[in-house]
């Protein structure tokens, strides 16, 4: 699913943003990729009311295609049913109730981050200006006194106006990877909009406070070669006054005077207005039309097609993206300070976890230390032991982090549940014995083969039965039970995991999956059983638990039989 | 100098258990670890230790009662190194981790070393 070609697909992904798979996202490369329930897709959805096999994305040509499989419930791609089709940018795919998000930057990579398309041209006489309006950014004079200044505004052009300033504001909270991503929406809405031939936003950067071209956008994708001249004067005339304006013949505009190039682009009109944010002017939008023989432009003069009305929307949008930013640079924030918390969260506790292990290696160091110096081998050999238990310590913690990972693909074979569990029973007596505790295993005789990750069940179930065992260390008779059981209407496998320790809190119960959340104080890492219930989900089943005070616990973990070849529902 | 004492190690790593046994033991030293879980049926007087190991996070209810126990002088094994107080320098010893199993034998033999307070 990662491959790629001499264009960079690695940057396409789908982020589930609505469903129980919920900010899991998908790389998407050039190979074919399913989309559905069934464990052999690359984009697996556990979501019941996908189908096993719902839809496949293909690249072709430099696109991505997707193709709906005869799904039961059919596939949505921006709230409409589709059959097969293109992919763009931002689209939302409907998979059951799951959505996903399509970004796809090397698609836009064109057309994108052109700001190098983008010329900033100063102009030394700028004083006079024959700027045919100016329209002050306050969004209540920009709206609402519509009528009033213009006195016979047609009906349809107030709802085209607010029906364009409620796609920006809906375009403005959709959810979007990049600052650039959303800026660029914005912009190919509002240069449909008022009819213009391109545009461009400069943005202020929040650190230098510098103006920079960032996005560009042209209505006519071929002529994207040529180069966008704006004018330097006009920008700092609407960032220092912060109000819209709009020049409809721009050769006798003194405020081009000098700027050859933007007569030599054929520039008919130009509107440019500010972005003016809660606390700060975020930058401006700039719109221009063109003509392709600018020797006409000279001859005639310009006819006008943008109207002050176009110039009022374009403030009132200049608004709406300022905000847009605005929100868009808090939610980054806030995101931000939340991972170098998680992330210190992170490193503390593997810290801690690993000052353990070292604790324990240390131990077993002493005593051999101490056997070497006596000549006594009964203490080497209990150093050794000691050792050799840490060294599996530092090999589990290092696999349940990579486990967590999403480096990890679970790897699906056939085979019996029965196998991994026999073998941890096997794994385990040692320990069990160490502390004191019975472990017993009852498997189920008529188990039916499934198709499963073998280290990841093992994995699942071995975390399970450390935390167990653990629970009864030190209780008189105390005992752990593994089973096995398949339930052939749901069509699962069962694996029961029972203590007769002191039972786990109520309260700690609904957390105990909780990454980094132990019950065991210094001793646990809180890794386990967030990694058996990852494992086990990926499986399409669930860990459910029941405990009691004082009696003990019992975790089941519920696996529904996979098994392709032989899917129990013919429907889907 | 050991001989006859009893050492509890209240839940933490069961290495230090098992370091402490290897070498405490053939010294006629008895050592035993209590699981936090199974702490609440210790109440008889008699098993009062002699020496306490415990973690900083368990310092402060490992002795809840237990008859006799908060007088007993303890060895607390911490991540961060704490300020003895007049009151704990006695008979409190702290151990940051990872710490050297040395130092906690040592630790417990000068703890032996010191006169008893009256229980």
């Amino acid at each position: 699913m990662n491959s790629s070609t001499g264009k960079d697909v690695t940057q396409t992904t789908l982020l589930v943003i609505q469903g129980v798979d919920l900010g899991t996202r998908f790389k998407l490369g050039t190979d074919p990729a399913g989309v559905g329930r069934g464990v052999r897709n690359e984009v697996r959805i556990l979501d019941t009311e996908a189908s096993r096999q719902h839809a496949l994305i293909s690249f072709k040509n430099g696109s991505y295609i997707i193709t709906d499989l005869n799904s039961s419930n059919g596939t949505l791609l921006n709230g409409k049913q589709i059959e097969s089709t293109k992919l763009n940018n931002g689209d939302h795919i409907q998979i059951g109730r799951s959505l996903l998000l399509f970004s796809s930057q090397s698609i836009d990579d064109d057309s994108r981050y052109m700001a190098e398309k983008i010329d900033l041209i100063s102009n030394e006489d700028s004083h006079h200006s024959s700027i045919t309006h100016e329209v002050n950014h306050d969004f209540d004079s920009v709206v609402m006194d519509t009528a009033d200044v213009t006195g016979t505004v047609p009906k349809h052009e107030i709802q085209n106006d607010l029906q364009a300033l409620y796609r920006v504001a809906e375009a403005s909270v959709s959810p979007t990877i990049s600052q650039e991503e959303l800026l660029k929406r914005i912009l190919d809405l509002t240069i449909n909009t008022v009819g213009a031939d391109r545009g461009c936003m400069l943005i202020t950067d929040p650190q230098s406070g510098e103006v920079l071209p960032q996005i560009y956008s042209s209505l006519n994708e071929k002529k994207t070669g040529s180069r966008m001249p704006v004018s330097h004067s006009i920008v700092d005339y609407v960032l220092n006054k912060k109000q819209g304006v709009r020049t409809s013949d721009a050769q006798h505009d003194q405020r081009f005077e000098g700027g050859r190039s933007i007569l030599q682009a054929g520039i008919r009109e130009a509107m440019c207005v500010p972005m003016q944010g809660r606390h700060e002017l975020m930058g401006v939008i700039y719109v221009d039309t063109t003509t392709s023989h600018p020797e006409i432009l000279l001859k005639n003069g310009s006819s006008e097609k943008f109207s002050e009305e176009h110039l009022r929307l374009l403030v009132a949008i200049g608004r709406q993206s300022a905000l847009a930013i605005e929100n868009y640079r808090f939610q980054n924030a806030m995101l931000k300070a939340e991972r170098f918390a998680a992330m210190g969260q992170t490193i503390a506790t593997l810290s801690h976890h690993i000052k353990n292990i070292l604790q324990g290696v240390r131990g077993g160091s002493y005593l051999i230390d101490m056997g070497l110096n006596k000549s006594e081998e009964d203490l080497v050999r209990k150093g050794w032991n000691i050792v050799e238990k840490n060294q599996n310590k530092i090999y589990h913690l290092v696999m349940d982090m990579l486990t967590f990972s999403t480096e990890r693909k679970p790897a699906l074979e056939p085979g019996s549940i029965n196998t991994p569990v026999k073998d941890i029973f096997e794994l385990m007596q040692a320990r069990a014995e160490e502390f004191g505790v019975q472990l017993k295993c009852e498997l189920s005789n008529d188990l039916p083969e499934s198709v499963f990750d073998h280290e990841g069940i093992h994995r699942a179930v071995l975390n399970i039965v450390i935390n167990a065992i653990d629970a009864v260390e030190g209780a008189e008779k105390g005992m752990v039970l593994l089973e096995t059981t398949y339930l052939e209407k749901p069509d699962q496998i069962m694996i029961m995991i029972s203590d007769n320790g002191p039972g786990i809190p109520e309260e700690q119960i609904n957390k105990i999956f909780n990454l980094f959340e132990s019950t065991k104080g210094s001793r646990g890492t809180g890794i386990g059983l967030a990694v058996s219930q990852k494992i086990i989900r990926e499986h399409g089943g669930e860990i459910s638990i029941e405990s009691e005070g004082g009696k003990g616990s019992r975790f089941t973990l519920s696996v529904p039989r996979l098994d392709e070849d032989h899917p129990p529902e013919a429907s889907s | 100098m050991v001989n006859g004492q009893h050492v509890v190690v209240f839940d933490g790593l069961t290495e230090t258990e098992q370091v402490l046994k290897a070498i405490l033991e053939p010294q006629g030293c008895r050592v035993n670890r209590i699981r936090k879980q199974h702490s609440g049926d210790i109440t008889s007087a008699e098993e009062i230790p002699s020496i306490l190991v415990v973690h900083d996070e368990d310092a402060s209810h490992c002795t809840k009662d237990k008859p006799g126990w908060s007088k007993v002088p303890k060895i607390v094994i911490g991540s961060v190194k704490k300020r003895s107080t007049t009151d704990t320098d006695q008979s409190t010893h702290f151990l940051v981790q990872p710490f050297h199993y040395a130092e906690l034998i040592d630790s417990i033999e000068s703890l032996l070393q010191q006169p008893r307070l009256n229980h």
